[in-house]
């Protein structure tokens, strides 16, 4: 719960820096979920749902925008009755193929991104650190979306995300599907 | 507190980027190998290996070098940065610990400062390499069973290989010119030869000073490193190290300088310096410098230096010295097969060396370099043994080694100059002798694309090959060649600057995102070096933010 609280916290800070903005560039936030389908060769993960939020920024490439988002859901296995909290953050790519249509446009994304699963201590007295309870690896994902730009400054998007996570001793593999609404900050030249 | 943490999670995925000072419009080249032994960065060119610090691994003089302020600049300018890169199936973070597997991760932090119209420069930051070194593993083993301890220590890179917090300020007024450097370092040390590890921690204060007038320019540098040695694995003992220059060089005429310089290191048996030095311009392009001397044993000292501009793409330099260096103190330490002793003896030797650059051939997009070596002198190093007496030399006594290498560069590019491609292709081949480390024959090829309004954008595919890399050395009088494999491996980085939602002007924030190596002839995991740690893909991911 206190970890949706802060992801609301920041959506807030988030649209509050570009808000201020410099007015010939555009933004986007966002905020949506994924179903995570996770698969790794030791355990019997469940699929669960994750929420989260993040924004993009322009880049000097008009077609490219660098993103940077969070998600948070609870990962677990009914197998071997474990539930983990998990946070996924993502530094991503994102190309966007303009189509003739106005309305939906496609894009490919490729993202760096963090896995991180919090362990819980073995026993209370347990002094172990706050990072140090995160279990957090690297990953990369790749995958595509179609976007509809129905309503005025309002993106829908559908992404279907394919992920490798590098965790030892075995890669630990996730696919998800999801829906995400974005709002463009855009003014001035570009309006 | 959860709230906290997730600040500060979302803070750190902000700034695991960095504001490398360098970053506008250019990407460092340089690679750092991180399994060659004692992290060295090779350019795999004997006439351009980084000087390398072997106290402290990951400590290159690189970092040492504050940038310049870009020619756009405001008169102030602030970077920041941060590096976190990790081997895969090894934990982003650091974990002090423990590691899931024995591989390498990395962070690098910190943040640069050029105020007063870039005439004060600060700088400072963090490093840790918390690499897990299959060789330094795999002897902690054998300590661990042999003398029934495990080696651990607490402190400043206490499980990884090299941790260090430094702070640099360069300092340039008219006539005066200073530089302090200081270090917080824990690390453990490869030894030579045997690259046995050994835990070494300190500090470490270097400062340069030189002043300069109508006819006289004075040079000092002084560096003192206050270290704490685990030689036997468990106990500590401290050695300071001072060791320091000084130069005195007085104009005698309109193109001529001449001086005095000493030099001390109180490592070295005897390591006091005194030599005279005279330098001439015979014009623009064409200058040489003497430098004579005697050391406190006596023993001579001679450099005579040559260099030649013919035009502005040619560049040829002559050196040839007599050079002697002292014996240093002995090592003597613990290794799994017991107490053992590491002797450096003096080093005398006669070196003539050429090399030659040139910028661009014939006007075709070809750069060139090359080199030759003569050599002769006595053993490089030795090691005795404790235990079972042996001698391990690493250059046969009074061996002449002759030797040349070059290397040729090409860069190309697309008419719309979207695609950039750099090959090079170099080689080291000896005619008599050997030296103690073979570098390889590398070819290589470098294919970007780049995108944007100032094509900022920049996707990048690397790869390179490289020959076996060995080390050569005389056990007991028997010939030995210590060497990895053969390599063939793909790097892959991205470096996009994006625009800050803030104050867009002032603030430039950009990302490069890396991997490598993948190995494509053999597993994940390769040695670059006979005694390094095996590296397997990593990625990396950094983040800059300019301000200005």
């Amino acid at each position: 719960m206190m970890f949706r609280k802060s992801i609301l916290l920041l959506s807030v800070l988030c649209l509050l820096s570009c808000s201020y903005g410099q007015q010939q560039h555009k933004y986007t936030l966002f905020c949506g979920t994924a179903y995570e389908i996770p698969l790794n060769l030791s355990d019997t993960w469940d699929p669960f749902p994750t929420f989260g939020a993040g924004f993009q920024c322009p880049t000097s490439d008009s077609n490219m925008t660098i993103g940077f988002s969070a998600y948070y859901g609870n990962l677990k296995s009914d197998t071997i009755s474990v539930t983990n909290p998990m946070l996924h953050t993502e530094i991503s790519l994102n190309y966007l193929f303009r189509l003739p249509s106005d309305v939906i446009s496609f894009s490919a994304t490729l993202a760096l991104i963090d896995w991180a699963v919090k362990i819980p201590a073995e026993k209370p007295s347990d002094n172990i650190s706050l990072i140090a309870s995160w279990e957090n690896e690297f990953g990369v994902s790749a995958g595509a979306a179609v976007n509809l730009h129905k309503i005025r400054n309002l993106i829908v998007s559908v992404p279907l995300r394919g992920s490798v996570i590098f965790s030892s001793p075995d890669y630990f593999y996730s696919f998800s599907f999801g829906l995400t609404i974005g709002y463009q900050l855009h003014a001035g030249k570009n309006e | 507190m959860n709230k906290i943490f997730f600040l500060i999670l979302f803070s750190l995925t902000l700034a695991v980027q960095a504001a490398e000072s360098d970053y506008q419009g250019t990407f460092a080249k340089s690679e750092i190998i991180l399994d060659c032994s004692n992290y060295r960065i090779y350019d795999f060119d004997l006439t351009n290996k980084y000087t390398f610090d072997n106290t402290q691994p990951g400590t290159f003089t690189k970092d040492t070098i504050i940038s310049q302020l870009s020619q756009d600049s405001t008169g102030y300018r602030i970077n920041i940065w941060a590096d976190l890169g990790s081997e895969t199936g090894e934990p982003l973070f650091i974990r002090f610990q423990k590691s899931a597997t024995n591989k390498e991760h990395m962070v690098y932090a910190g943040s640069e400062m050029h105020l007063l119209k870039d005439k004060l420069q600060l700088r400072g930051g963090y490093h840790h390499l918390g690499s897990y070194s299959d060789r330094i593993d795999n002897k902690l083993i054998e300590l661990t069973q042999h003398y029934g301890y495990s080696p651990k220590y607490q402190g400043t890179g206490s499980f990884g290989i090299s941790e260090y917090y430094f702070g640099i300020w360069k300092l340039s007024l008219d006539n005066v010119n200073t530089r302090g450097i200081i270090r917080k370092y824990g690390n453990w040390v490869l030894l030579p030869v045997n690259y046995d590890p050994v835990y070494i921690s300190g500090y470490r204060y270097a400062q340069d000073f030189s002043i300069s007038g109508v006819s006289d320019i004075i040079m000092v540098n002084a560096d003192i490193n206050m270290q704490r040695k685990y030689l036997d694995h468990l106990h500590s003992e401290s050695d300071d190290i001072f060791t320091y220059d000084f130069l005195w060089k007085h104009k005698i005429s309109q193109l001529s300088n001449a001086g005095v310089e000493c030099n001390g290191n109180t490592d070295a048996d005897q390591g006091y310096l005194f030599r005279l030095y005279l330098d001439n311009k015979i014009n623009e392009n064409f200058g040489y410098y003497f430098k004579a001397g005697l050391w406190t044993s006596g023993e001579p000292q001679g450099e005579c230096n040559v260099n030649w501009n013919p035009n502005c793409k040619l560049n040829m330099n002559f050196n040839m010295q007599y050079a002697y260096k002292p014996s240093q103190k002995t090592i003597h330490y613990l290794s799994a097969d017991g107490p053992a002793d590491i002797k450096f003896e003096p080093i005398r030797e006669t070196r003539m060396m050429s090399f030659f650059e040139c910028m661009r051939i014939f006007d075709a997009p070809l750069s060139c370099r090359g080199w030759t070596l003569f050599q002769a002198g006595s053993p490089e190093y030795a090691i005795i043994g404790g235990d079972s007496i042996r001698s391990i030399i690493v250059r046969q006594s009074d061996e002449f080694i002759a030797a040349m290498g070059g290397k040729i560069n090409t860069q190309l590019h697309s008419p719309s100059k979207s695609f950039l491609m750099n090959s090079w292709i170099m080689g080291n081949c000896f005619f008599s002798g050997q030296l103690p480390e073979e570098v390889p024959f590398e070819a290589g090829s470098e294919l970007s694309y780049v995108s944007g309004k100032n094509k900022e954008n920049r996707y990048t595919v690397k790869l390179t090959y490289r020959t076996p890399y060995s080390v050569h050395v005389n056990v007991n009088g028997h010939d030995e060649i210590r060497e990895s494999k053969q390599n063939l491996f793909m790097n892959l980085s991205i470096d996009v600057p994006f625009v800050s939602p803030l104050f867009s002007k002032h603030i430039k924030p950009a990302i490069r995102l890396s991997a490598g190596p993948v190995h494509l002839l053999h597993d994940t995991r390769q040695a670059f070096h006979p005694y390094g740690a095996d590296m397997g893909p990593a990625i990396s991911a950094k983040m800059f933010i300019d301000l200005m």
